[in-house]
């Protein structure tokens, strides 16, 4: 046991010692650039598999908070001239409120039904986003957006900063779902009945949990627009929701570390296949299909089969999130 | 009015369409218990195979459609075997990233092989014109309402009388009771990707000459089905029949006499508002959950 | 005293009248039984008690408060629990959690104190997991606190749903069938615990086709038949009691058993 928890905790810092020594071994720009998108992508899938993957809310709608995020930040540096931080913070506030749009008119709604009105309200604020043109200059998109900060001039720069926010976010996190808030999120997933019965309010923590979300998301749309200075409407369609859904359920949903890897992995396999050009996404579609056939509860599932196997020679079940 | 009554041809023609691609959506769910993220893609791919067939082999327009359908129909039972069966009783995550692939796979596919460009589809009728009640429009949009209504109608006869139709109906009542009964779930569940997909088919067939055909077609579709299918309630052939109507009327109205922004932001706003008064569809009845 | 009384209670289902004016009484401390042939609406009455459905007529008081209408987890803060004639584990939690679970309305802390981990949530967390292990104890189910609660068998999985309902510390506990799919000596040990727990200060009204078990603990009986209540008494008073026996025999005949 503690044992077990000193060789978790070495691992980690091996994990965060060359994560922070990534940029200087790898100089090519656009692999920085990619380290840079998987802490952004991590902020996303991570937040998004605290409402997917442990209250069991599923949602495509989470691009619709990562636009606002980004939107609100921009706004507010761009046009009222308020510091980045601040920026951040409205931003996370601004994500925070729709958070709280979404998740109370759909208490009710479970299953496919949540999912495409979840659909549907992110297409509302992507269709809002591209008409209001005097806020938001529709598909001209906003331009000159201020940097990080005066300093942050290199894509390793912006590296070091992400990175540190989002080992921050993973961490806390990790420390919310093992609380009694967590296990209610994870209580209403199991049975929204049997929750409710143990004194759980339904209403609230599912509310909760898509404020948390969208705040995160929020946020990470706010890092992504003062690190590519510019942005638009194009940015947020239901595919980016898609994909964030994918790195959560890819890399396992209700786990800590699956959505990590699936950021990361999504955004670096998507890197590689490059070379397939033009076959890229057709490939990229087949093997989605693949592997979620093969691997039901995502990498950490498999993960955790194959450990298990290896360790007393009998496939237990994982635990699947639905 | 005159300008009224063309709105109100507008918008049945848009409702034929969304009709359509929704009975298919609708079929799928009701049937395999599984929502196809794909369907906007079967009407795309649909579109081409008309497009090819009419355009590109020169095939009067109706042996096009008629061919499209039949060509799709044979897809739909590829795509059932091959992806819809092993997502079959799978936790409904796995369902929507699994067809969610099959989207991907074929709207690149389509990129790939006809190229991202939108291309012209002429056919014969969208030159003649039909002068009625002050308005004019072309042969072309009333082809698109009567085929439709033709069609749906042959689908009802088949629902209600056809030994197959009957099973369709029992599957979507109670797979499992059904499969007791001694109905082959397989056969059905092909039958009905089949007749899912070769609606699609028509339905890009017959819009094609109207609009252009490119491979994102198929996003803006998606969302439309779905607000169709929900407002009729899913798995309702009836309700998305009359939804679909509903949704193209609505749109060209707003377009008329509101704004054209608004638009496309009807179809999802009428989305969530059934979705969140009324998530059992228009027709739906609401019953107390059994615990 | 009386702890839990329905008036008049009533709801019905499309055209089905499930529970039909009925008016019961469980006062401080008992062990009251509420039996009835399948479909009777015994489940039912549970459903609103706990909130779960809103009567469709008649009051429900507790502690002679009313509470029909309110919300579920109101209810549970009040201090009524339950468990579920289906069991409804949180399947893929573990033994622990599930227990845990069952202490949230009693924890004290705040979503900040649970994301920052404060000293409120430190104590908060310590004092529930006291709680967990003590119940979990006594229920013999401490060894497997780590072990996820759908690879319980059977019978512990009962036992679990009972615990993680005390874990709520209520005043009153609603019991669906426990003693289903035990076997005798089983069912004579739950007997035993149910006891106990009445002992420790919490009122049981108890739902149970196992006459043996009902017979045996309930200090007072409850009869029910297609909704309606038809008798009230002790053990003996109930056996003996024409219109029980027909309601029994006429379903039996009926279904051909
Ligand atoms: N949500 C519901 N909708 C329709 N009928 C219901 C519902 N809940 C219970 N019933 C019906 O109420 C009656 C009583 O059921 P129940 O309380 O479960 O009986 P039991 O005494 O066996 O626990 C049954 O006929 C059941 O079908
Ligand atoms: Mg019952």
């Amino acid at each position: 046991m503690k044992n077990n928890r000193l060789i978790k905790i070495l691992v980690l810092i091996v994990i965060l010692v060359a994560a922070a020594l990534y940029p200087i071994v790898v100089q090519r720009g656009y692999y920085q650039h990619l380290a840079v998108m998987g802490c952004i992508y991590t902020l996303l899938a991570s937040s998004l598999n605290l409402i997917v993957g442990y209250t069991g809310q599923l949602s495509l709608g989470h691009a619709a908070f990562y636009g606002v995020g980004a939107y609100t930040s921009a706004l507010l540096t761009l046009r009222l001239g308020w510091p980045v931080w601040a920026g951040m913070l409205g931003a996370m506030v601004m994500a925070g409120v729709f958070g709280v749009l979404l998740g109370t008119p759909t208490l009710r709604l479970k299953g496919s039904y949540l999912v495409i009105a979840t659909l549907g309200f992110g297409e509302i604020v992507r269709l809002v986003l591209l008409n209001w043109m005097s806020l938001t200059r529709g598909p001209m998109g906003l331009t000159g957006i201020t940097r990080l900060a005066p300093w942050a001039v290199t894509k390793a720069h912006y590296f070091w900063v992400y990175f540190p926010i989002a080992v921050i976010v993973v961490v806390l996190l990790n420390q919310l779902v093992n609380s009694r808030t967590g296990r209610a999120l994870k209580a209403i997933r199991e049975d929204q009945v049997a929750a409710e019965v143990m004194g759980i309010n339904l209403a609230f923590y599912k509310v909760l949990a898509f404020t948390v979300g969208a705040v995160i998301a929020g946020l990470a749309g706010s890092l992504y627009v003062h690190y590519v200075t510019f942005v638009s409407p194009d940015s947020f369609p239901v595919a980016e929701s898609i994909q964030i859904l994918v790195m959560v359920i890819v890399g396992g949903m209700g786990t800590i570390a699956g959505p990590i890897i699936g950021a990361f992995g999504i955004v670096f396999l998507l890197e590689t296949m490059r070379a397939l050009a033009e076959y890229r996404m057709v490939i990229y579609g087949i093997t989605l299909f693949v592997v979620i056939v093969l691997m039901p509860d995502g990498f950490m599932g498999a993960v955790r089969r194959v450990s298990s196997i290896l360790l007393q020679r009998g496939v237990r079940h994982a635990p699947a999130g639905d | 009015m005159q300008n009224f009554i063309q709105q109100v041809m507008n918008g049945l023609v848009l409702g034929s369409v969304y009709a359509l691609i929704a009975l298919g959506l609708t079929m799928i769910y009701g049937v395999l218990g599984l929502i196809n993220w794909a369907h906007g893609e079967f009407y795309m791919v649909g579109a081409f195979v008309g497009y090819i067939l009419a355009v590109r082999m020169g095939l009067p327009y109706f042996v096009a459609l008629v061919g499209a359908m039949l060509i799709m129909a044979v897809f739909g039972i590829v795509v059932e075997r091959v992806v819809f069966l092993p997502l079959r009783g799978r936790p409904n995550m796995n369902v929507i990233i699994g067809t969610l692939g099959l989207s991907v796979f074929l709207l690149d596919g389509a990129n790939l092989t006809m190229g991202p460009d939108p291309v012209r589809f002429p056919s014969i009728y969208t030159d003649q014109f039909i002068r009625v009640l002050g308005i004019s429009f072309t042969v072309q949009r009333l082809l698109v309402v009567i085929v439709t209504l033709v069609l749906i109608a042959v689908l009802r006869l088949f629902i209600r009388n056809h030994k197959l139709g009957k099973a369709m109906r029992a599957c979507s009542q109670d797979l499992q009771a059904a499969s007791l009964m001694g109905i082959e779930i397989n056969h059905v569940a092909m039958i009905t990707a089949a007749i899912a997909a070769s609606l699609a088919a028509a339905a890009g067939t017959l819009i094609g000459p109207i609009f252009l055909v490119n491979p994102q077609m198929s996003i803006a579709a998606v969302g439309k089905a779905f607000a169709v299918t929900i407002l009729g309630g899913l798995g309702n052939v009836e309700g998305a029949v009359v939804a679909g109507f509903t949704l193209g009327l609505a749109e060209s109205l707003t377009v008329a006499y509101i704004s054209s922004y608004l638009k496309e932001i009807v179809a999802f706003a009428i989305l969530i508002t059934t979705l969140v008064f009324k998530p059992e569809g228009i027709f739906g009845k609401h019953s107390v959950e059994k615990v | 005293m009386r702890l839990l009384e329905t008036k008049q209670l009533t709801i019905r289902f499309g055209g089905l009248t499930a529970v039909d004016h009925v008016d019961l009484v469980v006062n401080k401390g008992e062990i009251v039984g509420l039996i009835g042939p399948n479909g009777s609406g015994k489940t039912t009455i549970f459903n609103m008690v706990t909130g779960i459905y809103t009567p469709t007529e008649g009051e429900i008081l507790f502690g002679g408060q009313p509470i029909h209408g309110a919300k579920p987890h109101v209810i549970t803060e009040r201090g009524i629990s339950r468990t579920f004639q289906n069991i409804r584990l949180f399947q893929s939690l573990s033994v622990m959690e599930n227990v845990l679970i069952g202490c949230h309305c009693r924890m004290k802390q705040n979503f900040f104190d649970d994301l920052l981990a404060t000293k409120k949530f430190l104590h908060e967390e310590s004092q529930a997991r006291r709680t967990a292990i003590e119940l979990l104890d006594v229920f013999g189910l401490l060894d497997l606190q780590h072990e996820t609660a759908r690879n319980l068998p059977y019978g512990l999985q009962r036992k679990l749903e009972i615990v993680r309902a005390l874990a709520s510390k209520p005043e009153l506990l609603l019991l669906d069938e426990p003693a289903a799919g035990m076997n005798p000596q089983e069912s004579l040990a739950l007997m035993a615990l149910i006891r106990q727990v009445r002992d420790r200060g919490v009122t049981v009204l108890l739902v149970e086709h196992d006459m043996k078990v009902v017979m045996g603990i309930c200090e007072r009986i409850a009869v029910l038949n297609y909704g309606r209540k038809i008798a009230e008494g002790t053990a003996a008073e109930i056996q003996s009691n024409e219109e029980v026996i027909q309601a029994y025999l006429g379903r039996q005949a009926k279904t051909g058993a």
